[in-house]
């Protein structure tokens, strides 16, 4: 499974409670979808450990397994970005990460500023929905 | 001088005050009626999820929980309670309401005094004690905003104004639990 893109598979957000609040799967993952998901999951446990030692947003790669890699990014509120990728791309420097994570921490801002989200409940989202569109098409 | 915020503000206001005029309305009369004036502020105290204040500083919750999310997210992390507080008085306050605080001050063991010798939600009551009380209701947002930028950033903290003298205000910030 060698896509030609940033090998992008799974963006997900979460809250500061290890509240599911968003994910979104790029056309790749549609075949594993519960496998990413998991991958995921099972690295926010690493994420918190790394989370609380952190200097900056930005953590890097927080967890790798033979088919995927996790990212991640938790934001000074304590909202984690997690995205995992295919364990044989290659093409992404930590620059370009930072880049994404900001990317999604923008869209994740213009989505909860909607007056009718209930803090805490899952999102629905266009921009959120857009933003990781753009990603996976990267 | 008022910035448009301040003239939302006051309809805010006043309408939080229509709304519970509303819904003391609707208390039920049976309750209240034959009581004495000790019970009866008890009862309205009971049913106090439904005044004025309560309402905007549940408006000034949410207000403050996105903005610190979206403040936050072009700075640095923060992550120490002392980082919180100097976020909250320096970025957060300039933004919110247009100037850095004057004082901050703390006894180390979780109460925090923020000095601010020129409120602007205030700058339209004349300066001197005259007003204070009229005042009360018109900091309850701003104490919503502080309350819940702080606990987008993990903090529980209770916020409350103090005025003697307007348009000064201290609030003091008890922090409870820190959520980690």
């Amino acid at each position: 499974m060698i896509n030609p893109g940033n090998g992008a598979l799974c963006i997900s957000i979460v809250g500061k409670e290890n509240a599911r609040l968003w994910s979104g799967l790029s056309d790749d993952a549609s075949r594993v979808v519960c496998e990413v998901e998991l991958f995921a999951h099972v690295s926010l446990d690493i994420v918190d450990e790394r989370a609380t030692k952190a200097t900056e947003n930005y953590l890097g790669q927080v967890y790798s397994d033979h088919l995927y890699k996790c990212f991640a990014y938790v934001s000074s509120t304590g909202v984690k970005f997690v995205l995992v990728t295919d364990s044989k791309s290659q093409g992404l420097r930590d620059s370009e990460m930072r880049a994404i994570f900001k990317k999604l921490h923008h869209a994740y801002c213009n989505a909860i500023s909607n007056p009718f989200y209930v803090v805490g409940q899952p999102i629905k989202s266009k921009h959120l929905t857009e933003a990781a569109k753009q990603i996976f098409a990267q | 001088m008022s910035l448009p915020f301040d003239l939302l503000h006051m309809e805010m206001v006043r309408y939080g005050k229509e709304k519970e005029a509303v819904a003391r309305a609707d208390y039920p009369k049976e309750v209240l009626e034959g009581l004495d004036k000790a019970t009866s502020s008890l009862v309205y105290k009971a049913l106090a999820s439904r005044n004025a204040e309560t309402n905007l500083e549940s408006i000034g919750l949410r207000t403050g929980f996105l903005l610190a999310e979206r403040l936050c997210r072009d700075l640095p992390r923060i992550s120490t309670e002392l980082e919180i507080m100097k976020f909250i008085c320096k970025e957060f306050w300039i933004s919110v309401f247009g100037k850095q605080v004057d004082n901050l001050r703390t006894n180390h063991q979780g109460v925090y005094v923020v000095q601010d010798n020129r409120f602007p939600c205030l700058t339209s009551f004349s300066d001197g004690t005259q007003y204070v009380k009229d005042a009360a209701i018109y900091l309850c947002f701003p104490c919503g905003v502080v309350r819940g930028a702080l606990q987008a950033l993990g903090i529980q903290a209770l916020v409350t104004p103090t005025t003697d003298q307007l348009p000064s205000v201290k609030f003091h910030i008890h922090i409870k639990t820190k959520l980690t």
